[in-house]
């Protein structure tokens, strides 16, 4: 749908447009009798005056502001709060400070990316869930924008992690100390055929050992950033299939700590019985029981990554969008010892 | 769906332009139109949107969360909750990351009536100065360490119920040769040294009280305290790294010495042991505090600066209970 503009509030409102912005900048010498009128149709077309007048206006009168957004669909997420922090540390290095959005859902991630909801910064930096080519349907932001993580992006330069090499060697790891029915514990609807790279990494280092992997040894979670999700996905395997896998490759790290927990409650042990992986190295994974192996994505190279290209839209950069890949090493810790 | 002003007007029989009015208090309605449209209100749940709530106060519908850094997972929820709250109120949220440094804080407080309305500093926090205004600042505690007296609204804890429930647990237990790991709380450290004939043993957690420092302290003070049989934590994160480093040198928890810790993570719920803690009850802190900034901005709360006790809950795991018999 298309957005509300000015105009379409003053149509609706009988005035002129000139008039309504009189009333959203709060001036004075506008009847009370126009501002209800004026009020009742902004309300009526659902038109975002703190966006259009307030900040946007504010934001090109100035210039630079110095700010810069760092956007993130949650803080719940150990890997979002982590790397929001490394993100506005790095970014102060550069002499820039930062404000931090929470856009939860596609149109928000799509909202901040576009200025909507930060126009009051010099550009913006999203580590984004749902953000994509359909969503953002060809529009380009119009100050500078990047992605860390997520889908690569058309119109937006990206940090692309290293999901595929990750989860190659995490599976390789795995196999390479004897484990040979890997479960994998994804974060997709119950009954879907897993796709994405964290997958195809994983059934690579299977190939490479002649394995096909067994679909019903996959086990889905409703919600990926949550660590009832690991737990909720480890019963729904065990119910559907029982325990004939001797490894649990987990989507993330948050995911894996709900699956140790699920394992133990079902008195299967870590390593002996089943090896338990993650990805992400968040800061708990070293702390758990047993500490949980894990695949970082070198989230310093990454946030270095994405500042770099930010900063070179700031200066000027105007050409096609950039796709930055970065490394992945594998963190051996004692969740995937010996059986 | 959204509750619109329309609906507000259909199921109160009145036009968007009397609900309108009514919403801002304009003279000269009828009393009964006026009780009517704040009964369909009432009904719908309808909250008034950013941009017609905008036009009303000239605000420019943001509020500033100012926090020291997201790197600790209490704060972040915490953060999350306020930015919830604010969401729920028409406005957005605006995080400000100050690594505890004064000037970003005192440019943070400089931004309200430009970049926001008004702002949540997360506390501990220096002099606050101004902020019961109409653009106001209000300041919510941010785990153990205790907010200051400030001169503006503030959110608080129950810290002295948090030590009551806890030492009242451990008595409850059998444990009575408690140590700290980390500056508590006055009150809980009252509360322990009124209960036991020694001084209790406190453990240095350095820099950053995270789960590494948990683990370090943990170790040591076992070392000098071998007799010492609960570990007390100031916050989630400590006795997270206390438990991992126990449970790898083959100490039973709780069978030797039980652990709690501040906050209730999430992550407690999925340690083995699972951690017994105090629910500060971010969620409520959070509406409390956006309750309080609501009101300075609609110019309804009195001119005194206010202080809101928010109460807090033991919630009792394996790390103090044991292990459910299976």
């Amino acid at each position: 749908m298309k957005r509300p503009t000015l105009a379409d509030v003053a149509v609706r409102a009988g005035v002129s447009a000139k008039t309504v912005s009189n009333v959203l900048l709060g001036r004075p010498h506008v009847s009370a009798a126009t501002r209800a009128k004026v009020q009742a149709a902004v309300e009526e077309v659902g038109y975002e005056a703190g966006h259009a007048t307030s900040q946007a206006g504010r934001g090109l009168a100035s210039g630079r502001t110095g700010r810069i957004a760092v956007v993130v669909p949650n803080l719940y997420q150990p890997y979002f709060a982590e790397n929001a922090e490394r993100l506005i540390l790095a970014l102060a290095e550069c002499g820039f400070t930062s404000t931090l959005r929470i856009a939860n859902g596609g149109e928000r991630e799509r909202d901040a990316v576009l200025g909507v909801t930060t126009a009051d910064v010099d550009g913006v930096i999203i580590c984004p869930h749902h953000l994509s080519d359909e969503l953002l349907a060809g529009a380009a932001p119009r100050r500078p924008a990047v992605a860390l993580g997520g889908a690569p992006i058309k119109t937006l330069d990206g940090v692309l992690m290293g999901e595929h090499a990750g989860f190659l060697a995490i599976t390789r790891h795995l196999l390479a100390t004897g484990r040979r029915r890997l479960a994998f514990v994804w974060n997709g609807p119950a009954g879907a055929v897993p796709t994405g790279d964290r997958y195809s990494g994983f059934v690579a280092a299977l190939e490479e050992h002649g394995i096909e992997h067994d679909p019903s040894l996959v086990a889905y979670s409703s919600d990926w950033d949550r660590r009832a999700s690991g737990y909720e996905a480890m019963v729904g395997l065990l119910r559907r299939s029982g325990p004939r896998f001797d490894a649990a490759v987990c989507v993330n790290d948050t995911i894996a700590v709900g699956v140790l927990k699920a394992l133990r409650a079902h008195a299967i042990r870590i390593p002996e019985d089943v090896a338990v992986t993650g990805f992400d190295d968040t800061d708990e994974g070293e702390f758990t029981i047993p500490s949980l192996s894990s695949v970082s994505p070198d989230q310093g190279e990454m946030v270095a990554a994405a500042v770099h290209l930010l900063i070179e839209r700031l200066d000027g950069y105007d050409g096609a969008a950039r796709q930055v890949h970065t490394g992945v090493h594998l963190l051996v810790r004692d969740s995937s010892g010996p059986a | 769906m959204r509750v619109t002003m329309r609906e507000v007007a259909d199921r109160a029989g009145v036009s968007i332009k009397t609900v309108s009015r009514v919403v801002n208090g304009e003279p000269h309605i009828r009393p009964e139109k006026v009780s009517r449209v704040h009964a369909a209100i009432d009904e719908l749940g309808w909250v008034p949107n950013r941009a017609a709530r905008t036009l009303r106060t000239g605000q420019v519908g943001v509020v500033g969360i100012a926090v020291t850094e997201l790197r600790r997972p209490y704060l972040a929820g915490l953060v999350e909750a306020l930015v919830t709250e604010a969401d729920r109120w028409g406005m957005l949220a605006a995080v400000e990351p100050t690594h505890g440094d004064p000037a970003r804080v005192a440019a943070v407080l400089a931004g309200r009536g430009k970049t926001f309305d008004g702002v949540v500093l997360i506390g501990p926090v220096g002099p606050v100065g101004d902020g019961l205004d109409d653009r106001p600042v209000v300041v919510v505690q941010g785990g153990a360490a205790e907010v200051d007296r400030v001169e503006v609204d503030r959110v608080q804890e129950d810290v002295a119920e948090a030590a009551a429930l806890m030492a009242r647990h451990l008595a409850v237990m059998g444990r009575s040769r408690p140590a700290l790991l980390g500056a508590h709380q006055d009150e809980l450290r009252a509360c322990l040294d009124r209960s036991g004939p020694v001084p209790v043993p406190c453990a240095d957690l350095g820099e950053v009280a995270d789960r590494r420092a948990g683990a370090r302290a943990a170790v040591q003070v076992l070392e000098r305290h071998p007799d010492v049989d609960v570990l007390l934590c100031v916050n989630d994160e400590v006795a997270l790294g206390a438990l991992a480093a126990l449970v790898k040198h083959g100490v039973d928890v709780p069978g030797r010495v039980a652990v709690a810790g501040y906050g209730n993570l999430e992550d407690g719920r999925f340690s083995t042991p699972s951690l017994t803690t105090i629910d500060p009850g971010p969620a409520r802190l959070a509406r409390s505090a956006l309750e309080l900034l609501a009101e300075r901005l609609a110019g309804t709360a009195p001119r005194q600066p206010r202080a809101l006790v928010s109460p807090v809950e033991l919630i009792r795991r394996e790390s103090t209970l044991g292990r459910d018999p299976r």
